[in-house]
């Protein structure tokens, strides 16, 4: 279905989320050696409670079809996956630097391989990732919300998709 | 040598959860059957390690080449925290608690991590449950997931496997060579 | 950028990639496969990959696509322009593993195309057969 998307028409984010969670979730299990799981609203407020620091990254694309992906995610969630990706558990070798790489990393390769997979023959462009600390995510509901709620090592992950008019 | 590595704070149980690995006399040297959440090491070039009917748990084995000196550890579940009576009683139950566990028996005999064959059997899915959707436990996945990250955080790279799949599966170990059998349903399936 | 190991520069490795996470993994793969490797060099982008291979003798690179000055595409063309290092040997290392970007690189001379993510083994299983070319022993 979704490799079949008129690269004139914008689609919408719903007939993506399918793909896009699968890619996600290899790239947690082969890089991150961690597993993702659906999260429902309340599970995702009860796991979001206290956690002051969040990062989300967005990764910008264009070819058969334009738009943005982001990831919000905890903090502690993403000195876990730095180590995990790493294979390290020396905290001294984290540093804001190479935690906003290393989340910057795993958008790019979300949103890499969903794309390789979504549009196969066509060739699509990533932006650079951008990474940036941000306020606690606001639980939204419903196909509307424009997010999809996850669980990762446990942990809190909201992932969202939008596209934009095509603009050739 | 032999060497029982029992998980157990008590050094011998009996019951489903604690009962010692069994060894039986084979030709040439021992047959030691480990059972759910327990580990067996050993550098007797004639012993054969055993572990029967997985499914989704795991069989984590081990063997170097220079020392000769290997190990089989049977897991059921990857993360320890789920549990903390059972983790205290038999800690090789869990992935996170056995590997280590495994790791530190073999390397104190002897075995290295360079060269060595470290092979990863088990991880199915019942029936009905396979397919790796997010919507089931997946515990076959996530206990394949565990090892091969709780492994990369060791710095040991996994050198074969045979995971996956609904199939259970019985895994033995030969010291002599370090050759991993896999057999389901009588047949054998593999040989890593 | 750059680690001593050991003293066997036809055993150099030039890892490019923006981000400096990928490039420590693959370094870190590197460090444990059981493989003779040289020195391994790291770059962020095509330009100081092509700073330092006019500097260093390298055997293998290792290049990501999609990276900021000079992509990784461009650096394999500018590579077969010049004609410098008939022996290199290329592989990618790619989130982008799409059919139309992998027909761009096919006359580049690419030995391998990896596609992120990748289990570490992977990796290894590429550095271990490119050694075992390298030495037909």
């Amino acid at each position: 279905m979704t490799s079949s998307v008129n690269c004139r028409q914008t689609p919408t984010p719903a007939e993506h989320y399918g793909p896009l969670m699968a890619a996600l979730a290899d790239v947690a299990e082969q890089s991150f050696f961690a597993c993702v799981d659906p999260c429902d609203a309340a599970s995702f407020e009860e796991r979001a409670a206290g956690v002051d620091n969040w990062l989300r990254v967005s990764v910008g694309f264009q070819g058969a079809f334009a738009g943005l992906f982001s990831c919000t995610l905890p903090e502690p969630l993403a000195a876990e996956l730095f180590d995990s990706f790493l294979g390290q558990a020396d905290e001294s070798a984290r540093n804001e630097t190479l935690v906003f790489d290393l989340v910057g990393e795993f958008g790019n390769m979300i949103c890499g391989t969903w794309l390789t997979r979504t549009a196969e023959r066509r060739r699509f462009a990533l932006h650079r990732p951008e990474v940036r600390r941000v306020p606690p995510p606001v639980v939204t509901t419903g196909a509307e919300g424009g997010q999809e709620l996850l669980c990762l090592n446990d942990r809190p992950l909201a992932v969202g998709l939008v596209f934009v008019p095509w603009q050739g | 040598m032999i060497g029982w590595e029992k998980s157990g704070a008590v050094p011998v149980r009996t019951g489903a959860m604690g009962v010692p690995p069994a060894a039986e006399r084979a030709t040439g040297g021992r047959r030691l059957v480990v059972g759910i959440g327990e580990l067996a090491v050993s550098d007797s070039p004639g012993d054969v390690i055993v572990t029967h009917a997985l499914g989704s748990c795991i069989a984590v084995c081990l063997w170097d080449p220079a020392s000769q000196v290997g190990g089989l550890l049977h897991f059921l579940l990857p993360d320890s925290r789920i549990n903390g009576a059972r983790a205290a009683a038999q800690p090789a139950t869990f992935a996170d608690l056995g590997i280590p566990r495994l790791l530190e028996a073999v390397t104190a005999r002897g075995w290295r991590k360079t060269r060595a064959q470290v092979r990863l059997i088990g991880g199915a899915e019942a029936v009905g449950r396979a397919g790796g959707g997010t919507g089931t436990l997946n515990i076959g996945k996530r206990n394949i997931v565990a090892a091969r990250g709780l492994l990369w955080r060791a710095g040991i790279m996994v050198t074969g496997e045979d995971v996956g799949g609904s199939q259970a599966r019985t895994v033995s170990l030969a010291m002599a060579d370090g050759r991993v059998r896999v057999t389901s349903g009588g047949a054998v399936v593999n040989e890593l | 950028m750059s680690e001593t190991t050991e003293a066997a520069p036809d055993r150099n490795i030039l890892i490019v990639d923006d981000s400096a996470m990928m490039r420590a993994m693959i370094r870190r793969v590197a460090a444990l496969a059981d493989v003779p490797i040289g020195r391994v060099f790291e770059a962020a982008n095509g330009a100081e990959a092509l700073a330092i291979l006019e500097r260093e003798p390298i055997a293998a690179l290792f290049t990501d696509i999609n990276m900021p000055v000079m992509t990784g595409t461009e650096l394999l063309r500018v590579i077969e322009e010049r004609g410098a290092w008939p022996d290199l040997i290329r592989v990618i290392v790619s989130t982008d593993g799409s059919q139309a970007r992998r027909e761009e690189v096919d006359h580049l001379h690419v030995r391998c195309y990896v596609e992120k993510p990748f289990r570490p083994e992977v990796m290894r299983d590429v550095l271990c057969e490119l050694s075992a070319d390298a030495d037909p022993r």
